[in-house]
């Protein structure tokens, strides 16, 4: 039976999300106040590092 | 034109900006910018994702990219008119949608009339430019096909606004953590789903939880005091509520002339996330106090404020007779306070209160507060 190998763009956006999800949990408990500039910048990191991720696969294939 | 003259006039052209043909993710564009700029691909993709973050200027210059700059036909000249003149035609009604309906609204997304059609558009736009797309990747190139192309397109663009919009107006009500975790669960299925080479289609319905979600959270909205029409006419101070009046979306209409003010001051608190909210007090009322709105239109007592982070001065509350000491705040819409004894404030949900003339309003007032 073939296996598929692991989808590098779809971790990277998972983990991605984990970590967005995990920040925005804390914020909106008050557990933390990042208000709008670092929710900003850790959106734009998490675009990012799929952006990126992508790329660098799309260079390999 | 053949081959041999095609690379003649290649060799004495100065270089054209192309979409590229076999480095792109979507239309080609940020390859086809790193092919004539000399640099990475990934520079400009990740400046484009950013740059849809803030305020979607990146999707409406991607738009405008796809639709006006040429596919690359892989020789490092533009595709024949003839490949390209359906979808184009198609993008173009797209991307005319995108910028002219907000245009003729006057307003971009919150305008009333036409403005308000801001958000029909931009899913049609994007469904066009996902059809384009496709067609450029040589799929459904079948013209049975074509309708079931775009209206599959179509869905997909109003899944994702869909799913946006509902993120983040569960954050604004107040459910921030629930979408938050529901974010991160997300999360976890999509890792365990890429560990086996599975589920990159989730990362889509994901990303539009994400950028929700976080746009609510930047923004801040707060929406909570749920949805709809308040009417509120209370007789006596003592039916007003200690944390005063609030809601999220909707019109919220506070009628205080029936209470008998006799000296009293009243501190009133009142929050608005999105619509309307109309405060009427008796003419004799010197109406004082601090109110503030984020994006719209505020007229106290008659002084109006127009555009975003508008603030009212405070204003000193007089020695005697009776005033409101306001505290109001608006998201997004209109405030407006009005001390006249004879409006309707009720018929058409407070719009009678936007008929009467400012000075009037601000020439009563002042009278009522140098008492």
């Amino acid at each position: 039976m073939s296996r598929r190998s692991p989808d590098l763009v779809g971790l990277a956006a998972g983990i991605a999300a984990v970590a967005l999800g995990g920040l925005l949990a804390l914020d909106r408990d008050g557990a933390i106040t990042l208000g709008a500039g670092w929710i900003a910048v850790a959106a734009c990191a998490a675009a990012g590092v799929v952006l990126v991720t992508s790329g660098l696969m799309d260079r390999r294939d | 034109m053949n081959e041999e003259e095609k690379d003649a006039q290649t060799e004495s052209a100065p270089k054209r900006l192309l979409r590229s043909d076999d480095d792109r993710m979507l239309a080609g564009v940020a390859g086809g910018l790193a092919d004539y700029f000399g640099l990475d691909p990934i520079i400009f993709r990740i400046a484009f994702g950013v740059s849809v973050l803030f305020g979607g200027l990146g999707l409406v210059v991607y738009l405008a990219l796809t639709l006006f700059v040429p596919l690359d036909d892989g020789s490092e000249h533009p595709q024949a008119i003839a490949q390209r003149s359906n979808w184009t035609a198609l993008l173009a009604i797209g991307f005319l949608l995108l910028i002219a309906i907000p245009a003729i609204g006057g307003g971009l997304i919150w305008g009333d009339g036409p403005g308000s059609l801001f958000w029909i558009a931009v899913p049609i736009a994007a469904a066009v430019a996902a059809w384009a797309v496709v067609r450029d990747r040589g799929g459904w190139r079948g013209g049975g096909k074509t309708l079931g192309a775009v209206l599959l397109a179509l869905l997909a663009a109003t899944v994702f606004a869909s799913l946006a919009l509902t993120a983040a107006l569960l954050t604004a009500v107040g459910e921030g953590v629930a979408v938050a975790v529901g974010l991160s669960i997300a999360g976890v299925l999509l890792i365990a789903l890429a560990v086996l080479g599975l589920g990159r289609w989730l990362i889509l319905p994901v990303a539009a939880i994400a950028l929700g979600a976080s746009a609510a959270a930047a923004s801040d909205f707060d929406l909570e005091g749920g949805i709809g029409e308040r009417t509120y006419q209370p007789a006596g101070f003592s039916e007003i509520p200690a944390d005063g009046y609030q809601l999220g979306i909707g019109e919220l209409v506070i009628d205080l002339r029936d209470i008998e003010w006799a000296g009293r001051t009243l501190e009133l608190d009142a929050r608005l996330g999105m619509g309307e909210a109309v405060i009427a007090v008796p003419e004799r009322v010197c109406v004082t106090g601090d109110a503030e709105a984020r994006v719209g239109e505020m007229a106290v007592a008659g002084q109006r404020l127009e555009g975003v982070d508008l603030e009212l001065p405070d204003r000193a509350a007089p020695k005697a007779g009776p005033a409101l000491e306001l505290d109001a705040s608006l998201d997004v819409g209109a405030l407006r306070v009005v001390n006249d004894d004879a409006v309707d404030v009720l018929r058409e949900r407070g719009g009678g209160a936007n008929s009467l003339d400012d000075n009037v309003l601000r020439e009563r007032n002042t009278e009522a507060c140098s008492r």
